[in-house]
């Protein structure tokens, strides 16, 4: 089943249509008959002029309150908000209709930006950006709900529109377990979650069994913990040099190690609040972190007043970690942080004191940390200084639980004392001012607890400017990090955010936030006191994913490298352990040696952009993606295939055994599903060649050259064919 | 034994003449002139504007090499005018005295090592003086879209300047793809479309393209090919579309990955693949990736001294600065030497100046009222467009208006807050695109004459 395309306005823009010449009419009209959706037309609009008139009367009010109400802001490069800017530029309907940022949606106010943020906006209530237009400089606001009501008549003419769907099938299943836990789909997978009398499209009511059951599997769990290190701004550290730790460098295995324990901390936390059906919310304020020994020492050394920025070069926590043995950075447990007021005698280096540190016991420290937001992991990712002065860290914070950052638009009321205001960006009216009178006194409750090195400050704290929490509609009075945690927790758009988040990690694109299934999903999500398997396994089998419903370009995204690389240690494990074939440990087939790790390199991955909401994702496929993927398949071969890992030869029924666990295991195509035959024969097929006096290669290398092909196919190199 | 290995011989040749078949088959579907629908899949174009483009074609488009960097580096505080006493503009202490120099026949003062350009840049380069309204790292996105100003190739939305251009000039250079080359994360994500690009790091590129293909492995390369195709046959011919499209993209870019495989591999010789080499690995590949006509626009990502809030002595901003310019030199020297350096066009915007006074560390912060984009290319005239002027009360330095076609302040028809918008649209002109695309895809600013040859 295709896509179904949107229904346009018909009427209207055939009238329109006509004017701009018969042979372009004309090949519309064909297209309408071809797609069966002219069911609103009749001939007899072909004469109804007047009804142009009407609705070129309709456009025009439409342009007339837009002009009077908005374009004093939003047209020039002079707008306040950058990149929706030009309204004067949009001269036509098709200007409106098909902007990409949804300016107008044809019969629907709910997502027409243009209606839904304003103030008079009647359907939409409890909308926290519902805030336009507002007073500026030099441009008072003089919007009348008659103005409004013209928007909302022009938009609601053009409608009904049919929302874009894609069709429930094995592909999107196929995604769906990818990006859930890796493994490929089985036998009993499609068999359980096909429709009644289909062999490819799937029912979701059916899938919420396969889903809850796919995220509580280890390997779902692990994905889990990687999607909230991306979330939370945890993920990817490289090697450093910073004031909080001196030098930490990229290649030896403790400091490695140091970085991996840094992003998996707080993501083992959010992990355990999602397990234990906490609300989610405490992502925000959980002082109970999961801590290793060397994560412990890291704190400590970072909470001492007497070293205020540590010099770049230094060498002396990076020689303290490479002393370490390799079980203080695996002894996992769950740590709650508490506060105290001065130095502790206990020095970052008294390993034996922190190994005896137990579970939930408390671990005080000077810097009052909270939630994910002031994780050393987060603290590294994103630094501050002088200048920047903790703006970076408040906006991440945001982003990182709401999803949003700060913009110009935002017309919520600062709070009354703007002493924390930077007198650089004091001047009311300019688009700077817009948004550090947010901003600035919100990042002040930063400057109470550490020095712009995110150490202790040596003379304690003095000259903080009052704080102030006013974020899209949303103002609270906050004096300290533990408030501003609690306004982020309280704050309206948190469930939308997660809805959001998790929805663009899986459809590998932003969902739509205006659609009904999202708003149900978001409401969902509160109601169960934020419970995220509740939510999760609710959005997972949700047309917004299931249909990638709304999404402006739905599309089979290539497996970026966390998904890929993860799939295919999943993938492999599960061989090894089917055919109980040799007791080898788990392997990174991504990071065996210099040349893999050279090849994954280059498969783009999904990662986290400064002072930008969602996800960085580049599902594109390239010529360097396709080599990368093949020479990386290639380079694992003789790691994968092997006879002690269960790749027999011999005759005909090993063999086939083989080629089978590569097309079931690893291509994710099991025996009942459609192309499973047919990847099977390829696969001999290959193998034969392979095995050719032709190629001359032996039986082992044969199979890995099938292995070469089933590894680097589109059904694996790809989520949800 | 003999025989057999002649008859495998001569199989194989066969098979290698089908593949080259095959490859020139893909070749010839960009350049034969009905086939639009072919090459705007291929390209990643709408066809609409492909048609378009046929007819808007200037014969003068060019590759482009464009740096960007987030961290907005003090580039501008040592280029041409900005030795002017009155705007008391502070410097390194070793550039403290300006050199003078030509640009072609335009006579400038700049910190020395601007004078140490090869000839052959200083003749076609520009120093295009504008102010890019953002003041903030997390603003990027919206500077490289000329804040809004920058349209989609249907006109309406926005769009990154290097798509941008890479969209109006990909067809009539031939390349593999419309998309630009993104050779070092500049703190943001560079999109096209809306779709978010991948990185591609030059040395994981060395790497891959080095090893070459044995002829075994080849014969097996081969087959396994003809398998996918097999393999997929019935899911292309009746998939859902999404389904296809994918199909589609991954067969391309599998004959885009043999072909460029061929050729990128001793282009990418010098690659060093570490930190230490970071800008001049970026610029050998970006050499390596316009002579081998994988993209039309490289984007990197280059270091001139980068977010210098506390360089107490502006030592890095000088380190930096004599060392890019000799990596712009060593460009240079490759871009001729591989016969492109008439087809090949460098730009430089960051997502901000710095300012032209030092801060209380000594060091540069945020600018919001002056950048400069140094740019240079077969189309450039050589000189400077745009001036300085004080900023009132704060240590900024700031654009001058521009008048489009002198480059000077005097007359001026483009007001300060266009200066991006011209910057954006001079260097359109600059790559080759036409007035008429120039004018659909940027609304603000002009196209300044007198930084652009004439035609």
């Amino acid at each position: 089943m295709g896509r179904i395309f949107s229904r346009r306005p018909l009427r209207f823009r055939y009238s329109r249509t006509l004017k701009n010449g018969i042979l372009k009419s004309g090949l519309l009209l064909l297209l309408m008959m071809g797609l069966g959706a002219c069911g609103e037309f009749e001939s007899k609009d072909l004469a109804s002029e007047p009804k142009v008139l009407v609705a070129n009367e309709m456009f025009n009010k439409f342009k007339k309150a837009i002009d009077k109400n908005c374009n004093a802001c939003h047209t020039s490069v002079n707008s306040l908000t950058p990149g929706v800017s030009d309204f004067a530029s949009l001269k036509t309907e098709d200007d409106w209709t098909n902007h990409p940022l949804k300016l107008v949606v044809a019969g629907d106010l709910r997502k027409s930006l243009v209606y839904y943020r304003m103030r008079f906006a009647k359907t939409i209530t409890g909308s926290a950006s519902s805030n336009m237009p507002f007073e500026t400089a030099g441009a008072p606001d003089n919007m009348t709900q008659q103005d409004a009501d013209d928007i909302a008549n022009y938009i609601m003419s053009l409608g009904p529109t049919t929302v874009s769907e894609q069709a429930a099938d094995l592909g999107t299943l196929a995604k769906i377990k990818m990006v859930l836990n890796g493994k490929a789909i089985s036998t009993l997978d499609v068999a359980s979650t096909l429709k009644d009398g289909s062999s490819i499209l799937i029912d979701e009511e059916k899938l919420k069994a396969r889903v809850q059951i796919w995220l509580q599997e280890p390997e779902g769990q692990e994905k889990l913990k990687n999607f909230f290190m991306l979330a939370l701004g945890q993920n990817q550290l490289e090697g450093f040099n910073n004031s909080l730790f001196g030098r930490v460098s990229t290649g030896n295995n403790r400091e490695v190690r140091f970085r991996e324990n840094m992003s998996e901390s707080f993501a083992r936390t959010a992990l355990k609040i999602a397990n234990e059906d906490q609300p989610f919310t405490n992502i925000v304020s959980s002082r109970n972190h999961a801590m290793t020994s060397a994560l412990l020492s890291a704190y400590r050394f970072v909470d001492n007043s007497s070293v205020q920025s540590v010099p770049m070069n230094q060498n002396t926590f990076r020689d303290h970690l490479r002393a370490l043995p390799v079980s203080d950075f695996t002894d996992w447990r769950f740590v709650n942080l508490t506060n105290r007021n001065n130095d502790n005698p206990t020095a970052f280096d008294d390993m034996a004191a922190l190994r005896a540190v137990a579970d939930n016991e408390d671990f005080s420290l000077q810097i009052r940390r909270v939630g994910f937001f002031s994780t050393l992991a987060f603290q590294v990712k994103w630094m501050t200084n002088v200048d920047n002065d903790f703006r970076v860290t408040a906006n991440q914070a945001l982003i990182g639980a709401l999803n949003k950052t700060f913009e110009a638009g935002d017309a919520t009321a600062h709070g009354e004392d703007l002493s924390a205001l930077d007198s650089d960006h004091a001047a009311p009216g300019t688009a700077c001012y817009q948004c550090h009178r947010l901003l600035d006194p919100m990042r002040a409750v930063f400057r109470q607890s550490m020095n712009e090195n995110y150490r202790v400050p040596a003379s304690g704290i003095s000259n903080v400017p009052n704080a102030y929490f006013a974020f899209q509609d949303y103002r609270q009075d906050m004096q300290n990090v533990g408030q501003l945690a609690t306004n982020i927790k309280n704050h309206p758009y948190f469930a939308d955010s997660w809805v959001g988040k998790l929805c663009q990690f899986v459809n590998s694109q932003p969902c739509d936030d205006k659609d009904d299934e999202f708003n149900r999903i978001a409401d969902v999500f509160r109601n169960s006191n934020f419970n995220f398997m509740t939510m999760a396994v609710e959005l997972l089998t949700s047309p917004l994913v299931t249909r990638e419903r709304g999404l402006d370009n739905a599309m089979i995204s290539i497996s970026r490298r966390s998904h890929f690389c993860r799939a295919l240690e999943v993938r492999f494990a599960e061989h090894i352990e089917r055919t109980g074939s040799a007791s080898i440990a788990p392997r990174e087939l991504c990071d065996l040696n210099n040349d893999v790790r050279s090849a994954v390199a280059l498969i783009s991955d999904d990662d986290v952009a400064r002072g930008a909401p969602g996800f960085v994702q580049s599902p594109d496929t390239s010529p360097f993606n396709y080599q990368s993927v093949e020479r990386l398949c290639k380079l694992i071969a003789p790691t994968v295939v092997r006879a002690d890992h269960g790749f027999g030869f011999g005759n005909t029924e090993a063999l086939t055994d083989s080629l089978d666990a590569m097309v079931n295991t690893f291509m994710g195509l099991p025996s009942n599903h459609p192309r499973h035959e047919a990847a099977e024969r390829v696969l001999r097929a290959i193998y034969d060649k392979a095995n050719s006096t032709e190629v001359g290669l032996d039986e082992i290398n044969s199979l890995r050259e099938s292995f070469i092909f089933a590894c680097s196919s589109p059904d694996l190199a790809g989520m949800g064919l | 034994m003999k025989n057999t290995k002649k008859k495998i011989m001569k199989r194989n040749k066969k098979k290698n003449q089908v593949q080259v078949e095959r490859r020139k088959f893909i070749a010839n579907l960009f350049l034969g002139a009905g086939a639009i629908g072919m090459r705007s899949f291929l390209l990643g174009l709408p066809p609409a504007f492909l048609s378009q483009r046929a007819i808007a074609a200037t014969g003068k488009e060019t590759f482009l090499i464009f740096s960007t960097r987030q961290a907005s580096c003090p580039i501008n505080a040592n280029v041409p005018y900005t030795y002017d006493d009155s705007i008391g503009i502070e410097h390194p202490a070793d550039f403290a005295t300006p050199v003078n120099f030509m640009l072609g026949s335009f006579g400038v003062a700049a910190a020395a090592p601007w004078a140490d350009l090869a000839a052959g840049i200083r003749n076609q380069m520009q120093f295009f003086h504008y102010m890019s309204q953002s003041n903030a790292h997390p603003e990027s996105i919206a500077t490289i879209k000329g804040h809004g100003g920058i349209k989609t190739t249907a006109g309406n939305g926005t769009e990154m300047l290097p798509s941008a251009i890479a969209q109006e000039t990909a067809e009539a250079l031939g390349t593999l793809t419309s998309k630009p080359m993104i050779l070092d994360t500049p703190g943001f994500s560079i999109s096209y479309n809306s779709i978010s690009q991948g990185v591609t790091q030059p040395g994981p590129l060395k790497n891959l393209f080095a090893s070459g293909t044995a002829v075994d492995e080849k014969a097996m390369m081969d087959f396994r090919d003809s398998q996918l195709d097999l393999l997929y046959k019935d899911l292309k011919a009746n998939g859902t579309a999404k389904q296809k499209s994918f199909l589609d993209s991954h067969a391309i870019s599998k004959d885009q990955a043999r072909q460029l495989s061929g050729q990128l591999g001793t282009l990418l010789e010098e690659v060093v693949g570490n930190n230490a080499n970071r800008d001049r690995d970026q610029l050998i590949t970006a050499a390596a990736v316009i002579a081998s006509k994988s993209a039309p626009v490289v984007v990197v990502s280059l270091n001139f001294g980068n977010d210098n809030h506390q360089d107490a002595n502006l030592n890095a901003e000088r380190d930096s600065l004599i060392a890019r310019v000799a990596d712009l030199n060593d460009l240079y020297s490759r871009l001729s030497a591989l016969g492109i350096e008439d087809k090949t066009t460098f730009a430089l915007q960051n997502t901000f100046g710095r300012t032209l006074q030092r801060n209380t560390r000594g060091g540069r912060d945020h600018n919001s009222e002056h950048a400069v984009m140094p740019m240079f290319g077969p189309n450039v005239n050589p000189g400077v467009t745009g001036r300085l002027q004080p900023v009132a009360g704060r240590k900024l330095g700031g654009a001058t208006v521009i008048n489009s076609n002198d480059g000077t302040q005097v007359g001026a028809d483009i007001a300060r807050n266009e200066t991006l918008g011209a910057a954006c649209k001079t260097l359109m002109a600059a790559c080759g695109v036409s007035d008429e695309s120039i004018q659909k895809r940027v609304t603000s600013g002009k196209v300044v004459k007198s930084a652009i040859k004439p035609t």
